[in-house]
């Protein structure tokens, strides 16, 4: 840069890039517009034959696959499911995502879709009873006749894993298990939180908690791997009632319903019923 | 391939940073050449994004977005489908969510030029324009470069935002950052594998992109 | 008949510091120069860039043949591109993204406007000039290089000839020496000379460096401090030595006639208003 420093490198012939005319910005700048124009559209335009849009609780990774190929193979109709949080996917529909049916983790959401409008009335339906399970590492040692929610309090373990019980509904039925239990006071400093049943399957399988609670069907998924579950009874965390809706947004309703019919038909509760659930 | 997870991905982040290096340009020269209460005005305005956490201004994007807004309500006038939960409305979000990383290497880029350059420019009868486009731009080239492959490589990890405003639906707004997660999440760590691996390839050939451009930089 | 140039013009800075300059040149400076010597940070470079226009005195006026170029009372402020000036600045302002013959073509087109020019196969146009140009001041054999490959004296060189292309009626040299070992300051300086005379320019060429001002011919001036004390009052640029082209009448009141040729005094702070 400074003129006082002779260039030394002189000569081997480099050109500058100089060359970039306006012309060619300009040039560069409308075959850019014209690649956009072409691609876009193949992208965002619906396919010909659109599947069902499913939104679904992360509880459902584990048995809700096996189900869409079942209906798929029997209707015809293919699926698509996004899955997470139950709350997250509240808010979308409530902004108008483009979801056909959502299955919740809980009976609240769905029936507060309704009420909103979002959802068709009459279309949130009982799918399944979601029952919680105590997962370990190891098979705790206890004396007979105690409740294996009392080996929580075995510091070996390490950190408790539960779902967020502000925005997941099964971290709610923990919470109301450790808190029937008496032992939200001395567990308090050793939980983790997971944004939702999914976090805390993960943080479970990695070894980052020792112990924590799960539904039922991701318990029977870890189960076959390691560890050790004990079925939460009843009294300890009241069964959730799992509900799900047909959206108003929906240009598919009738093939949402034709879903809804199936999962709560004898072939769709056999799923659930193998993965634990009740109904 | 274009409606697998990567190529979702990719198109992203390519068309991202493409409309972000143009419409970035004429930012970065505001902040570059305003006054100071203009330039830091502006670089507050568009750093904005980055201490915000994604996932609420993924919220933000989608309430934005939706057809009950104005802006939601127009887009869907014009183009005949909503903005949110659409490939277009990720393109949208990530310009917002990625716009520092464009506009900043930019920003220093034009503030390097020697402004005696920029001076001779209009001493030799160059209007703004000309000056801008002949002088300042290719001179800042590299910046502008660097602005490309950053946006591009913040646009490939992004994951709060494209959740909130995409909506996770496979074959349109699943990127791969969301797949990897939802795989390692589900326990299926084969396909996370793969999913991981694509971004490491993505993440790789950015940060070579940089390299590459840095040595350029300090060569030319 | 009007001076060359009458110039009369303030500008302060933050600090309180003050730069003044009033002076003309008469018509029969053309083809010579006018030397302004100074300490540094004396002023020397913002007058020339006053006087180029890509800085605006706070008050005063700049008549070129009596045309203002920039006049406080009434706002006028020629645009730089219309003032014609070639403007040689102590830094090195080559492009450094284009080569040398896409330097000289840029001063050729660049007042075309874009979009004019994307439509327009300017290059041909102004290819004949530059090509000439190259070859008048021997620099055919570096027109594909870029600036960074050349010496210092090479790069002085391109400028002067860049600058050249413009056919400029007035040219401000700063420090056109700065950095030039002795060989290539012989060399500079005769092309600027030359360059001068051959087009009747005139020029005022600015040097922080008493001997070389001592070794340039033409009229003399230099930026003395307000106050003798301290530089930081600021500096007034006095003519120290006038070369006698005789002084034609001026048209503008405010300069009082002087039969110093070119006139460059002291000037009031109370007539500025």
């Amino acid at each position: 840069m400074d003129a006082g420093k002779s260039g030394s490198g002189k000569g081997n012939g480099s050109r500058g890039f100089g060359i970039l005319e306006p012309g060619q910005v300009l040039w560069m700048f409308l075959a850019g517009l014209l690649f956009c124009q072409m691609v876009l559209p193949s992208l965002s335009c619906a396919k010909d034959k659109p599947p069902l849009r499913i939104a679904a609780a992360a509880d459902l990774e584990a048995i809700l696959p096996k189900i869409a190929e079942a209906f798929t193979r029997k209707t015809g109709i293919p699926v698509s499911v996004s899955y997470g949080s139950s709350g997250v996917f509240f808010l979308q529909v409530r902004h108008h995502a483009p979801f056909d049916l959502f299955m919740s983790a809980d009976a609240f959401y769905p029936a507060r879709l309704v009420r909103l409008g979002d959802g068709v009335p009459g279309t949130d339906r009982i799918y399944a009873r979601g029952g919680l399970v105590l997962w370990f590492s190891r098979k705790p040692e206890l004396a007979p006749g105690v409740s294996p929610v009392k080996a929580l309090s075995d510091p070996s373990f390490g950190k408790i894993a539960l779902a967020n019980p502000r925005v997941a509904p099964y971290g709610r039925a923990s919470l109301h298990c450790l808190k029937v239990s008496g032992l939200v006071g001395t567990l308090r400093a050793r939980w983790v939180l997971g944004d939702n049943v999914s976090q805390v399957a993960q943080y479970l399988e990695t070894g980052a908690a020792g112990a924590g609670f799960l539904p039922v069907g991701l318990g029977e998924k870890l189960r076959t791997e390691k560890g050790w579950t004990w079925p939460v009874p009843g009294s300890c965390a009241p069964p959730l009632l799992q509900k799900m809706v047909v959206l108003k947004t929906s240009s598919r309703q009738e093939a949402a319903k034709s879903f809804e019919s199936f999962v709560t038909g004898p072939s769709g509760q056999a799923f659930f019923r193998k993965a634990g659930y009740g109904r | 391939m274009f409606h697998s997870p990567f190529g979702i991905t990719l198109m992203l982040s390519f068309v991202t940073a493409s409309i972000l290096t143009l419409l970035g340009a004429p930012i970065a020269y505001g902040i570059a050449f305003s006054n100071r209460l203009g330039s830091v005005a502006g670089e507050i305005l568009v750093s904005l994004t980055l201490v915000f956490p994604p996932a609420v201004l993924g919220y933000f994007l989608m309430v934005c977005f939706s057809p009950d807004s104005v802006f939601g309500h127009l887009f869907e006038r014009v183009f005949g489908h909503p903005l949110a939960f659409s490939f277009e409305g990720l393109v949208v979000a990530s310009i917002i969510y990625s716009l520092p990383f464009a506009v900043q290497p930019l920003t220093q880029s034009f503030r390097s030029v020697p402004s005696s350059h920029l001076e001779m420019a209009r001493i030799l009868g160059a209007g703004r324009l000309t000056t801008f486009f002949r002088v300042l731009l290719p001179i800042s080239l590299p910046g502008l470069l660097t602005g490309w492959v950053l946006s591009f490589a913040h646009t490939v990890g992004e994951f709060g935002v494209v959740l909130m405003v995409g909506g996770n639906i496979p074959g349109e707004t699943r990127t791969l950052s969301i797949e990897a997660y939802e795989d390692l999440l589900s326990l299926d760590f084969a396909n996370a594998r793969k999913a991981v691996f694509a971004l490491l390839l993505l993440s790789l050939v950015s940060l070579l992109g940089i390299q590459l451009l840095n040595r350029w930089r300090r060569s030319g | 008949m009007n001076p060359l140039l009458s110039v009369d013009i303030v500008r302060s800075f933050r600090a309180g510091r003050t730069i003044r300059a009033r002076f003309s040149i008469p018509k029969e400076m053309e083809g010579r120069i006018l030397v302004v010597t100074g300490e540094s940070g004396s002023g020397k470079s913002t007058l020339l860039r006053m006087l180029a226009g890509v800085v605006s005195p706070d008050a005063g006026s700049i008549r070129w043949n009596g045309e203002p170029w920039f006049d406080a009372m009434t706002g006028t402020d020629r645009p730089v591109a219309r003032r014609r000036i070639g403007y040689l600045p102590q830094e090195d302002t080559l492009f450094p993204h284009m080569t040398v013959k896409e330097n000289l073509l840029f001063a050729m087109e660049a007042g075309t406007g874009i979009l004019k020019s994307v439509f327009e196969g300017r290059r041909r146009t102004h290819a004949g000039a530059v090509d000439e140009a190259l070859s008048r001041f021997g620099l055919f054999p570096l027109s594909a290089e870029i600036p960074g490959n050349l010496s210092g004296g090479q790069r002085r060189r391109v400028s002067i000839c860049r600058m050249s292309l413009r056919e400029p009626s007035l040219v401000l040299l700063d420090e056109p020496m700065n950095g030039l070992d002795p060989k290539a300051k012989e060399e500079i300086g005769g092309l600027i000379r030359r360059f001068l005379s051959e087009r009747r320019v005139a020029g005022i060429w600015v040097t922080h460096d008493p001997p070389e001002a001592e070794l340039l011919e033409g009229a003399r001036a230099s930026f003395e401090r307000l106050d003798p004390e301290s530089p930081m009052a600021g500096h007034s640029l006095v003519m120290t030595e006038g070369d006698d082209p005789g002084f034609p009448e001026s048209g503008r009141s405010f300069l009082p006639k002087d039969p110093g040729g070119i006139l460059l005094s002291r000037m009031p702070g109370e007539s500025m208003r």
